[in-house]
């Protein structure tokens, strides 16, 4: 009876899902062993043929590099600051619910908005980072052009860091919060500064939180579109690409009609396979006993 | 008996009722737009009204309209994968020629418009998009590519618009002793910046340059001497006439120099007064003038690179007469004026007269001797050469990442590569 009833109770949650996601992702699998534009025109098997050519497009490869720059780069200023910011947070710091708004607030503005807002900062001749420097006699700093192609990406990638950070400390916080706080106590009076109460007590405490915000980290860094779109402008320069802007420039034509749809979802399962790997290697490198309380 | 009579008159009115209800049924006709406009905009509010008006003089014929905003022609595949009929939309004519008209998904024109149209139309406007002289979009509104400029320093450099690349030359360096700069780039826009070395290869070799050199599958075509000077010239403008911080000025930082009385002018389309008019208010004075000849080039200086909006009858359109019907009257005078009007953009049809601030730009629209598409026209029939070679590889050469001579080389090596893969 309790069986039929939870069978019951998850049909329709199951339907939905099978439907909506698992039955579309297989689709594009399918679609990614053929040649298409996605218009009414007749799909053209090439089997492998869109993944050998993916295999030997320095676009593609270049895009990946970029993602991983992100992931690896990006994920460790985002994961530096979060433990910095818990840590400072946590340090019995006055206005803690106050710091920890502000922290996070840039996730509650949009994307278009955030970029608007880094890209002024960046901006050439008139942004706030060279007048800042011209103001303080930095001339040759106030002279560079931070979104010249050699910088853009630097540039750009800060304002993930900016972002992303804030999101990740309210994951490391909540978690924090939890731990008992004569554990705390107890190591105040044993004389342990607040580095090594982070370091001996709050980081293996959370141990598990530490890893699902990684595990959300690699997969929000290998999808990563939107902010590199909106920063990098309508006809996006290459020195910005990431997997997921080069799937929508070929299967969604951007600004000129490329529409090669069947590459574009081969992109997308390289994406997922990255995804996959790369959560599992998080797990393997992470694997600890966990600490119970 | 009387009772029969009044049964039969009652039959016959009942008949006779039925039959003008299924008559009138049969010609009135709800065409479903799709459109490229997003509602709030002023060019969509013109299409509302002259939708409104054609609906007054035909009552049978009404609109539903979806504003998709810019990735229309993208939300429209879906749309017809998914079997929704629609029955005609807008886009950029180039994007519209790479896209639904190369896939065999528009209704072709021709025999419902006649021989006559073109003539209603600017020169060269209604053929621009044509296919072995077969005519599938109707282009409506009309964008020149010209270099946009603020009267007041040109004059204040006593300068005049240039119809040459020395005289250009010799203008930025007038300019440059205002302690002004006379031209400004998008660092960023890989499409904008190409406006330089597309204009000047056709200014060297003659309208179409750019298609006709890719077209050449050994690739030796860019070889020709006549695209390494393209290619050096388009380069040399930094040396005088661009600002060195502008390789990072991203869109539209770099147009908003100009409404800031920092920098003269832009090569871009004719949009860009509308564009900037909230930053430089209705009183700025703005000029237009085409690019200039290149000394010993067969291109002219009346050609002109133009980006038409078009609309287009869809092959399987519920109501293809109708909409084409619709279409004729969008094009007409009265319509087109409307467009003008509440719309702020330059029209296609002849002896409208575009708004005031284009009054360069409908001279040279005039009088093009040829019209060629937006950047030379590679994003048409070669949409992803164009996008993942082409115009990357040119905006490294254009901000200095690889050499005039480097971009040669490998758009050479990249073409014959490109035709022995097809």
């Amino acid at each position: 009876m309790r069986r039929r009833m939870v069978t019951l109770f998850l049909a329709p949650a199951v339907i939905l899902y099978l439907g909506f996601v698992v039955l579309p992702a297989l689709q594009a699998f399918y679609l990614s062993f053929f040649q298409t534009s996605g218009f009414k025109d007749q799909e053209k098997w090439v089997g492998l043929g869109n993944y050998v050519q993916l295999a030997s497009d320095p676009i593609f490869w270049l895009a990946v590099t970029h993602m991983l720059l992100i992931l690896l780069v990006g994920g460790v200023a985002v994961f530096g600051f979060a433990f910095l910011f818990t840590m400072l947070v946590n340090s019995g710091l006055w206005g803690k619910k106050l710091f920890r708004a502000l922290i996070f607030m840039p996730n509650i503005i949009a994307m278009v908005g955030l970029s608007t807002f880094w890209s002024f900062v960046f901006m050439p001749r008139y942004g706030l980072l060279t007048n800042f420097f011209k103001s303080i006699g930095l001339d040759t700093l106030a002279g560079v052009a931070w979104t010249a192609p050699e910088h853009v990406f630097w540039a750009m990638l800060v304002g993930i860091v900016w972002i992303f950070a804030g999101f990740f400390t309210i994951l490391v916080l909540a978690g924090a919060d939890k731990i008992p706080t004569d554990m705390f106590d107890a190591a105040r009076i044993e004389g342990a500064s607040n580095r090594q109460m982070f370091r001996w007590i709050t980081v293996p405490m959370i141990w598990d939180v530490i890893v699902i915000t990684m595990v959300l980290w690699v997969i929000e860094a290998i999808k990563m579109m939107e902010y590199p779109y909106a920063f990098g402008g309508p006809n996006i320069d290459q020195n910005l690409y990431t997997p997921a802007i080069y799937l929508f420039i070929m299967g969604f034509g951007q600004r000129d009609p490329v529409y090669q749809l069947g590459y574009a979802t081969a992109i997308g399962v390289a994406m997922f396979v990255f995804t996959i790997v790369a959560v599992l290697l998080v797990g393997a490198v992470s694997r600890r006993e966990r600490v119970e309380f | 008996m009387k009772s029969s009579a009044s049964r039969f008159a009652l039959s016959v009115l009942t008949i006779a009722s039925g039959l003008a209800a299924f008559s009138g049924a049969s010609q009135a006709s709800e065409l479903t737009f799709w459109s490229m406009w997003n509602e709030p905009e002023p060019q969509a509010e013109a299409l509302r009204a002259i939708m409104d008006a054609y609906t007054k003089a035909h009552p049978e014929t009404t609109f539903k309209v979806v504003w998709n905003g810019r990735q229309n022609q993208t939300k429209l595949r879906g749309a017809l994968q998914a079997g929704t009929k629609v029955d005609f939309m807008d886009q950029d004519g180039d994007q519209l020629a790479g896209g639904l008209q190369k896939q065999g998904q528009a209704y072709q024109l021709d025999e419902a418009l006649g021989e006559g149209f073109k003539d209603t139309l600017l020169p060269g406007a209604y053929d621009l998009y044509a296919e072995g002289g077969k005519h599938f979009q109707i282009p409506y509104v009309y964008n020149t590519v010209n270099f946009w400029y603020d009267k007041e320093i040109m004059k204040e450099a006593g300068g005049t618009p240039p119809k040459t690349w020395t005289e250009l030359l010799s203008l930025c360096e007038a300019v440059g002793k205002t302690g002004k700069h006379a031209l400004v780039v998008e660092g960023n826009d890989t499409a904008y910046t190409l406006l330089y070395f597309s204009n000047l290869l056709e200014r060297e070799l003659g309208p179409n340059a750019v298609i006709k050199t890719f077209e050449d599958k050994s690739g030796k075509a860019w070889l020709d001497p006549a695209v390494l000077d393209s290619a050096k010239k388009a380069y040399s403008l930094w040396d005088s006439c661009i600002a060195a911080d502008a390789r990072g000025f991203q869109y539209p930082a770099g147009q908003q120099t100009i409404a800031l009385g920092d920098s003269m002018a832009e090569l871009v389309g004719s949009w860009l007064p509308t564009e900037l008019s909230s930053s430089t208010g209705s009183d700025f004075a703005w000029g237009a003038f085409n690019f200039p000849e290149v000394e010993g080039g067969k291109g002219k200086q009346t050609d002109l690179q133009v980006a038409l909006l078009s609309m287009m009858v869809l092959k399987d359109a519920p109501h293809p007469q109708e909409a084409i019907d619709f279409l004729k009257y969008l094009t007409g005078a009265e319509a087109q004026q409307v467009l003008v009007e509440k719309g702020g953009v330059g029209v296609t049809a002849k002896g409208v007269a575009w708004p005031e601030v284009l009054t360069d730009a409908y001279e040279a629209a005039q009088n093009a001797t040829t019209l060629t598409n937006i950047y030379g026209g590679m994003s048409i029939n070669y949409a992803d050469f164009y996008t993942t070679k082409f115009a990357p590889e040119h905006n490294k050469m254009f901000l200095g990442q690889i050499t005039p001579e480097d971009f040669v080389k490998m758009m050479s090596e990249e073409t014959k590569a490109y035709w022995a893969g097809k």
